[in-house]
Order: C-alpha cells, then sequence, then structure tokens
C-alpha cells in the first residue's frame, strides 16, 4: 500500500492513500499514518479516491487517528472514497461519525483550523 | 489444489487450506476472484463476499488460537445457481460470532473503537451468515444469493 502526503497552506495536511487497505495494507502504512496524522494536532484531509479495499483493521487504522485528533482538537476528513469503500463506512455507520466529503475544497475548508483565511 | 469438480454454471466446489497467517489473506482474496469468475459473479457482489470472507478469516487468524503454532484453516467455495457460499473451517477455539452481541454502532467518535468492526460488516453484507461445531471444528458459513444485487447506491 502507498501513503504520500503534501502540507498545504493553512497547516492543512493532506494524505493520500493507495491500494488495498487490508490486513497487510494497514499494518504497511500504520507508522507513517499514525505519524502523520495521529502523532501531534493536525488537520488532515485523508485521500482515499486510490484506495480499493477497505477491511475492518484497515477501518480501525482510519477511526484511532480520527479519534486521536479529537483528542488534539485536530480535525480529520475522508475524501473520495470509491464506492464499495463507501460502503464499508456506510455499512459500519463510521460516515456518521467522521466526515466524508467528495469535493477537495470543501474538505480543505471542513478541516482548516479556525483564524484562518486564506482561499 | 482447488478443485473445479464441473463446467461453469453447473454446481462447482472448490476447497483450499490455508495456514493461519494474515499474509495468506490476499492469496485466499485471488483464489476466491479466479472462482468468481469461473461462475460468472462479478461486480459489487464480489467485492462484498471478498470482504466478508476476508474478515472471517482474520478472525480466525487473530482469535481462534492460543498458541503460536502453525494451523490449518479450510475454506470451501461453493456456487449453485445464483448462490455463492464460503465455509471457512478451524480447529480454534469454540466461537459462534452468531451468539455475539452486535455492539452499537456508535454515535460519536469518541465513543468508537477501533476493533471488532469484522463481524458488523459479515453480518451486515452477507445474505447468511450460520455456525456449527463440529468433530472439534468451528464451520462459518457465509452466503450471497444472486437475487439481491448490491451496488452501494
Amino acid at each position: 500500500m502507498e501513503l504520500t502526503y503534501e502540507d498545504l497552506e493553512d497547516g492543512v495536511r493532506r494524505v493520500q492513500l493507495a491500494g488495498r487497505m487490508d490486513v497487510e495494507g494497514a499494518r504497511e502504512i500504520d507508522l507513517k499514518f499514525t505519524s502523520l496524522t495521529a502523532s501531534h494536532q493536525a488537520f488532515v484531509i485523508v485521500d482515499l479516491s486510490r484506495v480499493e479495499f477497505l477491511s475492518s483493521l484497515g477501518l480501525g487504522t482510519l477511526v484511532r487517528s480520527a479519534k486521536a485528533q479529537m483528542s488534539r482538537q485536530g480535525k480529520f476528513v475522508l475524501l473520495s472514497p470509491q464506492l464499495h469503500v463507501a460502503k464499508v463506512l456506510e455499512t459500519t455507520q463510521v460516515d456518521r461519525i467522521l466526515p466524508v466529503l467528495y469535493d477537495f475544497e470543501e474538505a480543505f475548508l471542513a478541516v482548516r483550523p479556525a483564524g484562518t483565511s486564506s482561499g | 489444489m482447488a478443485e473445479l469438480s464441473k463446467p461453469a454454471r453447473q454446481p462447482l466446489r472448490a476447497e483450499r487450506s490455508f495456514r493461519n497467517r494474515d499474509e495468506k489473506l490476499r492469496h485466499i482474496s485471488e483464489w476466491f476472484r479466479a472462482f468468481a469468475g469461473r461462475v460468472g459473479v462479478e461486480g459489487a457482489r464480489v467485492l462484498d463476499f471478498e470482504l466478508c470472507l476476508n474478515e472471517l478469516v482474520t478472525n480466525v487468524n487473530h482469535y481462534a488460537y492460543e498458541d503460536c503454532r502453525e494451523h490449518e484453516i479450510r475454506v470451501i467455495l461453493e456456487a449453485d445457481g445464483g448462490e455463492l457460499r464460503a465455509t471457512v473451517e478451524d480447529d480454534g477455539r469454540p466461537f459462534n460470532p452468531l451468539e455475539k452481541e452486535v455492539p452499537a454502532r456508535p454515535d460519536s467518535l469518541e465513543a468508537a473503537g477501533v476493533r471488532g468492526w469484522g463481524i458488523p460488516i459479515v453480518r451486515a453484507l452477507a445474505d447468511d451468515l450460520s455456525y456449527e461445531r463440529r468433530d472439534g471444528r468451528n464451520r462459518l458459513t457465509i452466503v450471497s444469493r444472486g437475487g439481491r444485487e448490491r451496488d452501494g447506491r
């Protein structure tokens, strides 16, 4: 599984995942993903548009980082999951507790820290 | 090792054994997808079933055994008409997921756990889930019926 990221203006970080987020895939990215999205306060967009498969362990990886950001007063949204990945989020109702957005600008505005005004 | 007993469109059966190691999960997925292709099942239904199978075997790998030794997990795939069936058989401790209380869906991120999503996913996506303990082995069977195509929309 691949993980790339870019730091954008206003302190927003976009993390892009690609591949199968199953047990093996989740383990491959776990350390880096946690470091980028959970170890300190961050304003994170996790781009799922290239994730083909999401299992319960992969879902746990996402939820764990989202919970960490909540406790750190950061922000965490999911962007553009493919149909089947969206279905997993819907089936587990994670989409009710974690924002799932399909438009990058909307996602950017959703996570941008309060007090910033660019864009 | 996989054996397909009859030509496509007839009742088909394939069976393989896998070690109880997570690195085997992708092999199981590939094997299942090839089987699904042989029996003419495709699209969202294949993804749903592949995920359910993945979750069942993951559950066995992670929770069925009290030792760290290698065990064999037997997976049986069957197709009959529009029905797709997978049975996962292991020699681990007795575990009937149907007796396990379905956890309440979290109403907040704060209340959400980070584990335990697997069986709820299977229960939601499979048309049927059954369990039996036979000859000291757990047998979990999931069924997908063709009449209700799920496309996630």
